[in-house]
C-alpha cells in the first residue's frame, strides 16, 4: 500500500513538474503582461473657476396596492412618469468669494395621460409640475478667520437617520416619503451662516428668515397628509408663522477617534400642528394650522473603534406640540398641547466585511408630564437597520434600509439597485413597502408601495 | 495596499509617496549592497516628499469590458512634523464632483488614522471607521490603505531578489510578509496576506509591486512609469494598477498627475472637515 501511495504521489510529482516546466513561462509572460503599461489616451483637464454641472432624470413608478378612494390613485397602476432637471453653477468671484445657483424642475405627465382623475388642469400642475431653487447662496472667507455664507442653504448636522435631533436647520421633502433621491431630501433655507475657528473649536451661528416648513404632497396626491381632514368635510387653513426668523449655535470639535457637536436653537416647527379647530364659526368647519415654536438643545457625538463606528445623539426640545389620539376630538379644539420631549439616538455601523457597511440605530422619545388622550405613549421606541454594498468597484451599489416605526405602528421598507453605466449615465430600481397598523399616522399611506425604475444622465459643463 | 504601502509604509500620504519619491541617490547607490530589506524600506519610508504639495490628477477606472470612468481630482498634503495631512478633492464626474476625503496619518503608531468623507448630494461630513481601509478608494483599484500607507514595523522584509535589472535600472525585489503578532491588524488594514516590491537602487523609487488579496485569489499589479525630478524630487507620474483574478484582468486604474506643485504654501484651515465643505465652492 505504502508503494501504492509512493508511485502514485511520484507520478503525481512528475505531472506537476511536466505542467510546471510547461505553464511556469507563460504565467510568468502573463504576469509580466499585468505589468505591462495600458495604453489609453488621458484628457488633460484644468480646473476652472467656474462649472456648471447637472443631470436628467427619467423614471416610472408603478403603484402596487391601491391606495383607497381618498386619494389620486384607485388602482395598482402606473402612478408616475416623472423628469427632472438639475443644474447647479458655482463659480468664484475672488480666492476668497465664491457663488453658488442650482434649481430642479420636476414635470410629471401622469395625470394628462390618465382620464379617471377628478382634478382641473391646474391641480394636475400643482401635483406634479414644479420648480424648486436649491442653494443659492454666496461666501466669503475673511482672513482673520470669519467665515460668512448667505443665502439659500443646507446645513445637515446630527448624526441620527431616522430623526431629528439637532438637524432642524433645513425642511424635508415629504412629496412622496421615502422615496426621494438623498440629494433631495433636505431642502435649503434662507439662511445666514457664520462660521469661526477657535483653536479646535468651530463656532457656527445660523439665523434663517422665512424658512418655511416640510413640503407635502398637495390635496389628493397619492401622500396627501390631510385626505381625512378634507374627506369629512374640513376647511384647511394655514396660520403664518407669527415669528419668522430663527436662530442656532452650534460648536464642534475633533477628538480623537471621534467627533462632537453641541447644539442649541429656537425655531419653528418643519411639522404643522393644529392651532385650533372652527367647528361653529361657519357654515364650513375649519382647521387652522400653525407652525409651533421650539426651543432645542442638544449633542451628538461619534468614535471610532477598529471596524466600528458608535455615534449617540441627545437632545432636549421645549414646547413640542404633540397630537393628540383621533378619538379625543375635543381634545384638538384649542389646538394641540406643548410638552417638552427628550430624543436620544444610539446608533452603530460596521464595516468589517468587504465593500459591506450593515448599520443599526435605535431612537427614543421620551414626553414629560404625558397625558392619557395623547395618540403617542410617553415613550416611544423606533429602530432603523440599513445595508449598503457595492461590487464591480462601486459601479454597482444595492442600498437596504428597515425603518420599524415607534409603538408598533408599522415599518418602512426600501430597497434601492444602482448601476453606473458610465460617468454620464446611471441606471436605478427602487422599492418602497409601507406597512401601518390602524393606529398609526401612516396608516392612510399603508398601500402606497411602489416599484420604480429611473434612468439619470450626468452632464458637466 | 501593497505597493505603495510597501512603498511607503507609515507616514506620508500614498500619493505623496508615488508622486515624491526622493532619492538618496548616489551616497545610497554605494552603501546599496549593505542595506537589509527592511532597511531598504526604511530609506523608502524616509524618503523626502516635499513638506507639502498641491497636485492635479486624473483617474482613469477600466473595468473588463474596457469602459472607461474618468475622476479628475485635487490634492492637498502637508506635514505637520512628523503627522500628515491630505486632503482630496473631486472635480469631476458631475455625479461626484465636490466629493472630499480628508485623513490625518499620526506618527504615533498606537493611534489610528482620523478619516472623513464629504458627500455632496447629502452635504454631510461622515467619519470613516479607521479599518474601512480595505476597501476601494471611491470605485478606484486603490483602497484607502494604499492611499494613507501602513505601519512599516508590522512586516517582515526579506530579498526575493537582491539585484535584477528592469527597464534599464538595477532593482531590489523585497518581499513583506505581516508579522504574527501584527498580522490580523496588517490584514484587516490592508486586506492583503503578502506584498513584493520593485524598489529602484539608484533612487529608492518603487516601480512595480504586488499583492495578493486575502480573498478571491485576487493580485494586483502595480506599475509606475513617468518618473522623473520635479523641484529635486523624484515623481512618479504616471500609476497603473491592474486586478486580476485567477490569472484574469478583472479591472484597472491609472492615476495620472497633470501637475504638482511642492512645498507650495498650504493653509492649515485647508484640512478641516468644513474646508472639505467648501473645498469646491
Amino acid at each position: 500500500m505504502f508503494k501504492k501511495i509512493r508511485t502514485k504521489s511520484l507520478n503525481h510529482i512528475i505531472r506537476y513538474c511536466l505542467s510546471a516546466l510547461l505553464l511556469t513561462p507563460a504565467y510568468c509572460a502573463a504576469q509580466d503582461g499585468f505589468f505591462s503599461t495600458i495604453n489609453i489616451d488621458i484628457p488633460e483637464t484644468k480646473s476652472s473657476d467656474y462649472s456648471v454641472i447637472g443631470w436628467i432624470t427619467q423614471s416610472a413608478s408603478y403603484g402596487l396596492e391601491q391606495p383607497g378612494q381618498l386619494f389620486s390613485r384607485n388602482d395598482s397602476e402606473l402612478n408616475g412618469l416623472q423628469s427632472s432637471l438639475f443644474v447647479q453653477a458655482d463659480g468664484k468671484f475672488s480666492d476668497k468669494s465664491s457663488f453658488r445657483v442650482s434649481g430642479k424642475y420636476y414635470h410629471d405627465p401622469i395625470y394628462q395621460i390618465k382620464n379617471d382623475v377628478p382634478h382641473s388642469k391646474e391641480e394636475r400642475n400643482q401635483l406634479r409640475n414644479r420648480l424648486e431653487i436649491r442653494d443659492f447662496y454666496f461666501d466669503y472667507q475673511a482672513d482673520n478667520g470669519f467665515y460668512v455664507k448667505v443665502g439659500n442653504q443646507i446645513l445637515a448636522w446630527g448624526l441620527s437617520e431616522y430623526i431629528r435631533v439637532t438637524d432642524q436647520v433645513n425642511v424635508e421633502d415629504q412629496f412622496a416619503i421615502a422615496q426621494q433621491d438623498l440629494e433631495d431630501l433636505r431642502l435649503p433655507a434662507p439662511a445666514a451662516l457664520m462660521s469661526y475657528r477657535l483653536k479646535s473649536w468651530l463656532i457656527d451661528t445660523v439665523v434663517t428668515y422665512d424658512a418655511d416648513r416640510n413640503q407635502i404632497a398637495p390635496e389628493g396626491d397619492e401622500f396627501d397628509q390631510f385626505a381625512q381632514l378634507r374627506n369629512v368635510g374640513f376647511a384647511l387653513n394655514r396660520q403664518e408663522t407669527k415669528n419668522r426668523s430663527e436662530g442656532f449655535i452650534r460648536l464642534s470639535t475633533q477628538l480623537s477617534s471621534g467627533d462632537l457637536q453641541i447644539v442649541a436653537g429656537e425655531f419653528n416647527d418643519n411639522n404643522l400642528s393644529v392651532q385650533d379647530i372652527d367647528v361653529l364659526g361657519s357654515a364650513q368647519p375649519s382647521v387652522n394650522f400653525n407652525q409651533n415654536r421650539t426651543r432645542m438643545i442638544g449633542a451628538a457625538a461619534n468614535w471610532v473603534e477598529g471596524a466600528w463606528l458608535f455615534y449617540g445623539e441627545f437632545g432636549a426640545h421645549y414646547g413640542v406640540t404633540v397630537r393628540p389620539h383621533v378619538k379625543s376630538f375635543f381634545n384638538q379644539l384649542n389646538g394641540w398641547d406643548q410638552k417638552d420631549q427628550t430624543l436620544a439616538v444610539a446608533g452603530v455601523e460596521y464595516n468589517g466585511f468587504s465593500n459591506l457597511l450593515l448599520s443599526l440605530e435605535i431612537d427614543s422619545i421620551h414626553t414629560q408630564n404625558h397625558d392619557s388622550f395623547m395618540q403617542a405613549p410617553s415613550d416611544q421606541i423606533s429602530l432603523g437597520t440599513r445595508f449598503n454594498w457595492t461590487a464591480l468597484n462601486q459601479r454597482f451599489r444595492v442600498v437596504g434600509v428597515w425603518n420599524k416605526l415607534a409603538n408598533n405602528w408599522g415599518s418602512v421598507s426600501r430597497l434601492s439597485i444602482d448601476y453606473n453605466w458610465s460617468d454620464n449615465l446611471d441606471l436605478g430600481f427602487l422599492l418602497v413597502d409601507y406597512s401601518a397598523s390602524q393606529d398609526s399616522v401612516f396608516y392612510q399611506f399603508r398601500n402606497n408601495d411602489v416599484v420604480q425604475l429611473q434612468m439619470r444622465y450626468n452632464f458637466q459643463l | 495596499m501593497g505597493f505603495t504601502g510597501v512603498f511607503r509604509c507609515r507616514p506620508a500620504i500614498f500619493l505623496s509617496l508615488w508622486v515624491t519619491l526622493f532619492g538618496a541617490i548616489f551616497s545610497s547607490f554605494i552603501n546599496a549592497q549593505e542595506l537589509s530589506a527592511y532597511e531598504v524600506m526604511m530609506k523608502v519610508e524616509n524618503r523626502y516628499t516635499g513638506d507639502s504639495s498641491v497636485g492635479q490628477y486624473t483617474m482613469v477606472l477600466i473595468d473588463r469590458r474596457e469602459r472607461q470612468r474618468v475622476r479628475n481630482l485635487r490634492i492637498y498634503k502637508k506635514d505637520f512634523g512628523k503627522d500628515n495631512k491630505a486632503l482630496s478633492l473631486f472635480e469631476t464626474p458631475a455625479d461626484i464632483r465636490g466629493t472630499a476625503y480628508l485623513n490625518f496619518d499620526w506618527e504615533n503608531q498606537d493611534r489610528d488614522d482620523d478619516s472623513w468623507l464629504y458627500l455632496p448630494a447629502l452635504q454631510r461630513v461622515k467619519r470613516i471607521a479607521s479599518s474601512d481601509t480595505s476597501d476601494s478608494f471611491l470605485g478606484s483599484d486603490f483602497t484607502y490603505a494604499d492611499i494613507n500607507g501602513y505601519e512599516l514595523d508590522w512586516y517582515n522584509y526579506s530579498f526575493v531578489n537582491e539585484s535584477e535589472s528592469l527597464d534599464g535600472f538595477e532593482v531590489w525585489v523585497v518581499e513583506a510578509i505581516p508579522k504574527a503578532q501584527f498580522k490580523h491588524k496588517a490584514e484587516d488594514a490592508t486586506g492583503y496576506s503578502k506584498m513584493k516590491s520593485w524598489i529602484r537602487k539608484d533612487n529608492f523609487v518603487q516601480v512595480r509591486g504586488q499583492v495578493w488579496e486575502l480573498r478571491g485569489n485576487k493580485i494586483k499589479y502595480f506599475n509606475s512609469t513617468e518618473i522623473e525630478l520635479i523641484d529635486d524630487i523624484w515623481t512618479t507620474k504616471r500609476l497603473q494598477v491592474i486586478a486580476t483574478r485567477n490569472g484574469r484582468q478583472e479591472h484597472a486604474s491609472v492615476l495620472q498627475i497633470n501637475s504638482i506643485d511642492y512645498n507650495v504654501k498650504v493653509d492649515d484651515s485647508s484640512f478641516t472637515t468644513e474646508y472639505m465643505q467648501r473645498g469646491l465652492d
